[in-house]
């Protein structure tokens, strides 16, 4: 679902490619909880 | 937090720059283990995992861009710190604890322990935790601090 976040966020498209990308880059995993308005 | 903090140049740059975002949305049935695994009830809520999928600082509800950029170092030096990147988790903590904003006591309490875990020396630590009850003496955070012995 697409969100006003979405205009300033590059939100990974799933889980399991945002983890690869963690490990990949040496970051962290910033998780996003939300819900529809 | 879509209108006011993400939008805020600062917050969305220090995303990009230390984080790799994914939005679990609840109207996505993908995200609802997450939602389980991480015990959020509340939305919106932030996270923060290590390498492994292993969350290891949740912040519920809404932040202005102030207190939500203390929030992004603080969730990021929890998980360097899981991980013995004590020295790296101080730095983030030094940054966040000088801002006079809601989110100081607790990164001034956070950086107290990343300072401890970094050398076992508590002789920092209580430093830091008198600075905390002098400037925030009425905060949560303040009262989980005990005076130095002796």
């Amino acid at each position: 679902m697409t969100d006003l976040s979405d205009k300033y966020i590059q939100w990974e498209p799933s889980y399991e490619t945002a983890l690869q990308r963690v490990r990949a880059e040496k970051k962290e995993l910033f998780v996003y909880f939300t819900k529809p308005n | 937090m879509d209108t006011v903090t993400y939008s805020h140049p600062q917050v969305s740059q220090y995303i990009a720059n230390h984080f790799i975002p994914y939005k679990a949305d609840m109207a996505e049935r993908d995200a609802w283990p997450h939602f389980r695994a991480n015990h959020v009830i509340w939305t919106p809520s932030v996270g923060f995992a290590d390498r492994n999928g292993s969350m290891h600082y949740v912040a519920p509800g809404y932040s202005p861009p102030p207190e939500f950029l203390a929030t992004l170092k603080i969730g990021r030096a929890r998980c360097l710190m899981a991980w013995t990147r004590n020295a790296e988790a101080a730095k983030l903590l030094e940054e966040a604890a000088p801002e006079d904003n809601a989110m100081a006591a607790e990164a001034l309490f956070w950086l107290s322990t990343a300072y401890f875990f970094e050398r076992r020396d508590s002789t920092r630590m209580y430093e830091v935790w008198e600075e905390l009850v002098r400037r925030y003496p009425d905060s949560p955070w303040a009262k989980r601090t005990y005076p130095k012995p002796g």
